[in-house]
């Protein structure tokens, strides 16, 4: 079958891999039907990132039917349109039972440790727990991003703590800055604010999301926020950008007593962090990987009654064989891509 | 490195990333390992004793109770001139798949 594999450092090409099998017993094999580029595929493209080898497949946020199903899979059956949390979870160790997914001991992810979903057919472990149906009054273009953006955009704004009332600043208007402020909103926030530096993006948070904005690049923003917060600061900060900047400012600016959870995904070491704000400030800080088995079935709802809609994300779709193309546009935010979608 | 590395495998948590890791470990850690190395199963003492993976029996394996409903504590080393460095470790991911899942995910 025809897949995009990472050839090297800033490589991607088109080629042709071996098709997925069944190879344990709770596995399904699915046609994919949208598979769309992410933020996280930006920080593995360069080569720094240890689990991704020459010839892997890319791509952990899909939409696709299944085309076959071990004995063990007792929710699919041939047929059925399914969403797949983008990290794969076992469903039976301690981390699973505490709903911490992303955290399992016998899982992976798609498109890092097992072959992702920027190909014609995806194999898929655990289907039990990572599968999820989608209801046909849902698109393909809205059900893709529960798959990822939206179970990590909600979680970073379920894990903050975002309360009614609450002032929230989200940085980053990406998918799953965007996200993570609907979720803000969705959840009783009083005020929303997302920072960024691109207009497109902005603007998108402001007439898909109904959030507040702040360019970053035109503005102070730490002096935006507190007046914005009646001198407080936010009440949490969500930082979604995946820049060490940005980091630094939610924690500096989250009011006394507030909450900073990092989506942004780091690896390694981090100097110059603000301890001294999160000591002083007492500030709660957290982060994780996204556990998107918690959150999915209930996205899949709010996506179903149009609480929350994705369509806009998908500025560019384009077919499979131009995936290198569609992620150079990604990269560079050319042409006001948000997000590239691909079509098998 | 080496301690990058190893964090990365408990952050990853996967166990193919593991392996994988382990692959390009392996060809500068030569040395035998004796230690007792321990990892917890989530599964009642009655279920790890009366299911132990056939990879443990070459090897001296404890078992105890995890607190907190955590499960079981299984404590490994290798018998006689021990095992390359990172190998018990491999032995006891792999046994933990097989208690929890049945099977070893690829
Ligand atoms: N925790 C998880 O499991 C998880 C899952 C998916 C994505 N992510 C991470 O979330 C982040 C966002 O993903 P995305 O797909 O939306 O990425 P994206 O690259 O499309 O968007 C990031 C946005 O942040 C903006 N930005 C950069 N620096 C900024 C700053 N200092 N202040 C304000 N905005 C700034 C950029 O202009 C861009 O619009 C990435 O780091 C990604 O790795 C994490
Ligand atoms: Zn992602
Ligand atoms: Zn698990």
């Amino acid at each position: 079958m025809r897949a995009l594999q990472w050839q090297g450092p800033n490589q991607l090409a088109v080629g042709e891999v071996p098709d997925p099998r069944i190879r344990t017993r709770g596995d399904i094999v699915v046609r994919v039907r949208q598979s769309v580029t992410c933020g996280s595929d930006l920080h593995v493209l360069g080569g720094s990132n240890p689990y991704v080898e020459k010839g892997d497949v890319l791509g952990h946020e899909f939409v696709g039917e299944v085309v076959e199903h071990g004995p063990d899979v007792q929710r699919h059956r041939k047929g059925d349109r399914v969403v797949v949390a983008s990290f794969i979870a076992c469903g039976r160790c301690w981390f699973c039972s505490q709903r911490e997914y992303s955290l399992c001991d016998n899982g992976g992810c798609f498109g890092f440790s097992h072959a992702g979903s920027h190909a014609e057919y995806v194999r898929v472990p655990f289907a039990d727990v990572g599968a999820f149906t989608v209801p046909d009054e849902i698109t393909d273009e809205r059900a893709l991003f529960a798959s990822d953006s939206a179970a990590t955009g909600w979680m970073g704004a379920d894990m903050a703590g975002v309360k009614v009332g609450d002032v929230v600043a989200v940085w980053g208007a990406g998918a799953v800055g965007q996200l993570a402020a609907r979720a803000a909103i969705l959840l009783g926030a009083d005020r929303v604010m997302v920072i960024d530096r691109h207009e497109n993006r902005l603007h998108q948070a402001e007439k898909h999301i109904g959030a507040e904005t702040i360019n970053c690049d035109r503005t102070d923003v730490g002096a935006e926020l507190l007046d914005r917060s009646g001198g407080r600061g936010p009440d949490v900060c969500l930082e979604a950008a995946g820049e060490l900047t940005a980091v630094r400012e939610a924690v500096q600016l989250c009011r006394k007593g507030g909450s900073v959870f990092v989506l942004g995904l780091f690896a390694g070491a981090m100097d110059k962090f603000p301890l001294g704000s999160v000591t002083s400030n007492g500030l709660t800080v957290r982060s994780a990987r996204m556990h998107g088995q918690r959150y999915i079935p209930m996205l899949l709802q709010r996506m179903a009654k149009g609480e929350l809609t994705t369509e806009h994300l998908a500025t560019h779709v384009l077919p499979l064989t131009q995936a290198p193309e569609g992620y150079r546009l990604f990269r560079t935010r050319e042409d006001g891509c948000v997000r590239s979608v691909f079509l098998p | 490195m080496t301690r990058i590395l190893a964090a990365a495998v408990v952050v990853a948590g996967g166990l193919v990333v593991a392996r994988r890791l382990a692959r390009r470990r392996r060809a500068v850690a030569p040395a035998a390992d004796r230690r007792w190395h321990s990892l917890t199963v989530y599964r009642t003492l009655d279920e790890v004793s009366a299911n132990l993976p056939d990879r443990l029996r070459t090897l001296e394996v404890q078992l105890r109770s995890a607190p907190g409903g955590r499960g079981t504590e299984l404590r490994v080393r290798a018998a006689g001139a021990g095992l390359p460095a990172g190998e018990v470790e491999r032995i006891l991911r792999l046994s933990r798949s097989l208690l929890e899942v049945g099977e070893v995910l690829r």
